[in-house]
C-alpha cells in the first residue's frame, strides 16, 4: 500500500477515534449535569447494545438499512454528484417490493424473492436516473431536484396505501400483507434481524469491490475530483454521474425492499424513520469510504438499540444518543480546521523548544 | 480577541446542550430500583403496567390522555408503570414492545401503527395482558381491543361547530390520511350537516401528527378560505391549530383532550376521545378478572368513551345552554338509533 496515503488514512482514523470520544465525553457530562452517572448510562447502553444474543440481534437489524444507505450516499457522493433523495427512492422501492409481494402471490419462493428485490432496485435506480439526467443534460442542481423528489415519493406512496392498495383488514395504514414465500425468515426470536443481513453483506462487497478495485470504481472517483481532468482524460464522466446515480438510487430502494419483506411484511405509510439521512450521516462520516461506512453504521445502530435499552433501564432520555451523534458530525465536520489549529500549535511549540536549546 | 469569542461559543454550545439534555421526562419508577426484593414477587409482578405510545407523550391530546389513565391507576389502583415511547420510529415498535412485556404483565399499547407488532408478541408473551387502543383485533386471548367511535363524538363537534359558525364555512385539520383519522371526519361532515345542510366543510391533512408548524399551515390555508372554526385532530400538530386561531382571530375545537385549558379564548371545546379513562378502565377490570380478552371492547357515545367537553365553569363558553341541549338531544338520538353516524373505514 502507498504509504503516504495509507497515513493520511491513518491520521483519519485518529482523529475519528478523538472525535467519538471527545462526543462520548461530552456526553458523560450531560449526564452528569442531571445528576446521572455516566458509568450506569455507558453500560447500560453498551448492555442493550451488546448484552445479549437477543440485544446484538436488534443491533445488527437497525444496520441493514443503514449499510446501504450508507454506501449509497458512498458512491454518489465520491462520483461529485450528490443524491439526496435517498429516502424517497427508499419508499419506492419499498413500495415496489410490496407490490410485487401481494401480486405474484402464485411464484416459488427464492424467485419471488429475487424478483421482488430486483423490483425494488430498478425502481429506486429509475427515480434517480430522472434527476441524474437532468443533472447532465440541463445542469439542473441534482440536490434540489433528488431532495424535493423525497417530498413527491412519499407522498405518492402514502396516496397508494390509503386508497388504492390500502388493507381492507384491520385500521392501519399500510398494504395487504405479502404473501407468506416472500417473508425472509427471522433469526432470533424476538428480534427484527432476518437474513436479508446476509443479502446486505454480499452487496456490501460487490460495492466494495467495485468502488475499490475496479476501474470503474477508479473513474467514479475521478469524476468526482474533478470531472473536468477526467473527461480530458477520457472518461465520459457524465456517464459516470449518471451510472452512479442509478447504483445510489437501487441501493435505496433495496434498503426499503429489505424493510418490507424482512421487517414489516407490507408496506407502512411511515416506513423509514429517515434511514437514508441516517446512512448519508454515516457516510459523510467516514468520508465515503465503504468499509468506514460498514463500521460507522453498527455503531450507529448500536447507538440506537442500545439508547432505548438505556432509557427503559435508567430513564436517562434516549435523546442523548442524538446529541452524542451531532457532535461527532460537528467534530468531523471541523476535523480539517482542528488538525490546521493542531500542526499549528505543535509546530509553535517546537520552535519554543527550539529558542530555548539555543538560549541554554 | 477571537480566541476569546470562540471559547464562549464553545461554552455556549456545550451549555445549551446541556440544557437540551435537561429537558427530561417524569417517569415515576426509576428503573434502577424497581426490585424491592422482600416483597412477594407475585404481588409486585400483578401491579405493574407498561404503557407503550407510537409517538411522544407531551402532545396534552392522544398520548397524553393514554399517560393520564396509567397516572390514574398508580394513584388509586396501586399500580406502578413504565412508558416506553417509540417516536414513531417503526423499527423501534418491536424493541419496545418486547421490552415492556418483559417488564410488565399489562401493557397497554397506543396507536393503530402497532396493528402486526402487536399481534406477533402477544403470542410470544401469553402471560401477558394486551390492552391495544384503537383497533378491531379479535380473537387473540390475551389481547383486549379497544375501538372508539370518533365518528359519533366528531360529529357532536360538528353540529356544534355548524352552529357556532358565522361563514356557513367550518374546516378540519387531520393528523394524517388514514382511517382512524377519516372516521373523526366523516363523522364531523354529517354532524354539521345535520344542523346545516348547505355548510361547507373542508378538511387537509397535515400529514404529520408532531409538527405544529404544519398544524398551523393548514389552518391557516382553511381560515383564509372562509372556515372561521377549525376542529384538530392531529396530536401535537393541533397545536399549531391554535396558534393560528388566535393570529387569525378565529376559533378552533380541541382533540382527545378536553383541551380548552391550552387557550380558552379560541378553543370552543373539545372532542374528548376517552383514551385515559378506557385504559384505567380495562386495568382495573383485569384486577378484578372481570375481562373477556379476545374481543373488542366498543366505546361509542352510549358507553361515555367519547363525548364533549367545554373546559371549567371559570372559562368563557362559547357553546350556549340552547346548544348544548340540542347536543344532549342529538347525543340521545345516536345512541337510540335514531341518527346513523356514517362510520370510515
Amino acid at each position: 500500500m502507498n504509504s503516504k496515503l495509507f497515513k493520511k488514512d491513518l491520521e483519519y482514523i485518529v482523529s475519528l477515534v478523538l472525535s467519538i470520544s471527545a462526543s462520548l465525553l461530552i456526553g458523560a457530562l450531560i449526564m452528569m449535569a442531571n445528576g446521572r452517572s455516566p458509568a450506569v448510562g455507558y453500560g447500560a447502553l453498551l448492555k442493550g447494545a451488546f448484552g445479549s444474543k437477543y440485544n446484538m440481534a436488534n443491533t445488527f437489524a437497525k444496520t441493514v438499512p443503514l449499510v446501504l444507505t450508507g454506501l449509497a450516499t458512498a458512491i454518489s457522493f465520491r462520483s461529485g454528484i450528490f443524491n439526496i433523495g435517498g429516502e424517497g427512492q427508499l419508499y419506492l422501492g419499498a413500495f415496489a417490493a410490496a407490490y410485487v409481494g401481494i401480486t405474484f402471490t402464485t411464484l416459488p419462493k427464492g424467485i419471488g424473492i429475487i424478483l421482488a428485490i430486483i423490483a425494488g432496485a430498478l425502481v429506486g435506480g429509475l427515480y434517480a436516473f430522472v434527476p441524474g439526467l437532468l443533472k447532465v443534460k440541463y445542469k439542473i442542481d441534482e440536490v434540489i431536484t433528488t431532495i424535493m423528489l423525497n417530498t413527491v415519493a412519499v407522498f405518492f406512496t402514502s396516496y397508494l396505501v390509503n386508497y388504492p392498495f390500502a388493507t381492507t383488514r384491520g385500521k392501519l395504514n399500510g398494504t395487504e400483507i405479502i404473501a407468506d414465500q416472500f417473508h425472509l425468515s427471522r433469526l432470533i426470536r424476538l428480534s427484527t434481524l432476518n437474513t436479508s443481513i446476509f443479502f446486505m453483506g454480499f452487496i456490501a462487497l460487490l460495492i466494495y469491490y467495485l468502488m475499490e478495485k475496479t476501474s470503474t470504481g477508479y473513474d467514479f472517483k475521478l469524476v468526482g475530483q474533478n470531472s473536468l481532468f477526467a473527461r480530458f482524460g477520457g472518461i465520459n464522466d457524465r456517464r459516470q454521474m449518471i451510472i452512479a446515480m442509478v447504483l445510489s438510487g437501487a441501493l435505496c430502494g433495496l434498503a426499503g425492499v429489505f424493510e418490507v419483506l424482512g421487517v414489516h411484511y407490507r408496506f407502512l405509510q411511515n416506513i423509514s424513520p429517515g434511514y437514508a439521512w441516517d446512512g448519508m450521516l454515516v457516510a459523510l462520516i467516514v468520508k465515503n469510504n465503504p468499509i468506514g461506512v460498514i463500521i460507522m453504521s453498527i455503531f450507529f445502530g448500536a447507538l440506537k438499540t442500545g439508547s432505548i435499552s438505556m432509557e427503559n433501564a435508567t430513564s436517562i432520555p434516549s435523546e442523548l444518543v442524538l446529541v452524542i451523534q451531532s457532535i461527532i458530525i460537528l467534530f468531523i465536520a471541523g476535523e480539517a480546521g482542528f488538525k490546521e489549529k493542531f500542526k499549528e500549535w505543535n509546530a509553535g511549540r517546537k520552535v519554543k523548544q527550539k529558542a530555548g536549546e539555543r538560549n541554554a | 480577541m477571537k480566541r476569546r469569542i470562540s471559547v464562549l461559543l464553545i461554552l455556549l454550545l456545550v451549555l445549551s446542550l446541556v440544557v437540551v439534555g435537561c429537558g427530561q421526562k417524569e417517569t415515576p419508577t426509576d428503573g434502577e430500583n424497581d426490585t424491592s426484593a422482600d416483597v412477594d414477587e407475585d404481588s409486585v409482578e400483578e401491579t405493574k403496567v407498561a404503557l407503550v405510545v407510537a409517538g411522544g407523550l407531551g402532545d396534552r391530546s392522544f398520548y397524553d390522555s393514554s399517560h393520564e389513565g396509567v397516572e390514574k391507576a398508580e394513584e388509586e389502583l396501586g399500580i406502578e408503570y413504565k412508558v416506553y415511547e417509540c417516536r414513531n420510529d417503526p423499527s423501534l415498535f418491536t424493541d419496545q414492545l418486547v421490552q415492556a412485556s418483559e417488564y410488565a404483565p399489562i401493557v397497554a399499547i397506543v396507536g393503530h401503527e402497532f396493528h402486526d407488532v402487536a399481534q406477533e408478541i402477544a403470542e410470544e408473551f401469553p402471560d401477558v395482558y394486551y390492552i391495544y387502543v384503537d383497533t378491531e383485533i379479535e380473537g387473540i386471548d390475551n389481547l383486549i381491543a379497544i375501538s372508539y367511535a370518533e365518528n359519533e363524538g366528531s360529529f357532536l363537534a360538528g353540529a356544534l361547530a355548524a352552529m357556532l359558525t358565522e361563514e356557513d364555512s367550518i374546516g378540519m385539520v387531520g393528523g394524517m390520511d388514514i382511517p382512524v383519522i377519516r372516521n373523526f371526519e366523516v363523522g364531523y361532515k354529517a354532524g354539521a350537516e345535520y344542523i346545516n345542510p348547505e355548510i361547507t366543510v373542508e378538511t387537509i391533512f397535515a400529514e404529520d401528527f408532531e409538527d405544529p408548524a404544519k398544524g398551523k399551515e393548514g389552518a391557516t390555508a382553511l381560515y383564509s378560505r372562509g372556515a372561521d372554526i377549525v376542529f384538530q385532530v392531529a396530536g401535537k400538530t393541533g397545536e399549531g391549530v391554535f396558534e393560528a386561531a388566535e393570529e387569525m382571530g378565529k376559533y378552533a375545537i380541541g382533540v382527545d383532550t378536553d383541551q380548552r385549558y391550552i387557550n380558552p379564548d379560541v378553543i370552543v371545546a373539545s372532542m374528548v376521545k376517552k383514551v385515559g379513562l378506557s385504559i384505567y378502565d380495562t386495568i382495573e377490570n383485569i384486577q378484578k378478572g372481570e375481562i373477556e380478552p379476545g374481543k373488542v371492547v366498543y366505546y361509542g357515545l352510549e358507553q361515555d368513551g367519547v363525548g364533549m367537553g367545554y373546559g371549567t365553569d371559570d372559562m368563557e363558553q362559547f357553546a350556549t345552554d340552547e346548544m348544548k341541549a340540542k347536543l344532549e338531544e342529538i347525543k340521545e338520538k345516536i345512541v337510540s338509533g335514531e341518527i346513523e353516524v356514517p362510520e370510515a373505514k
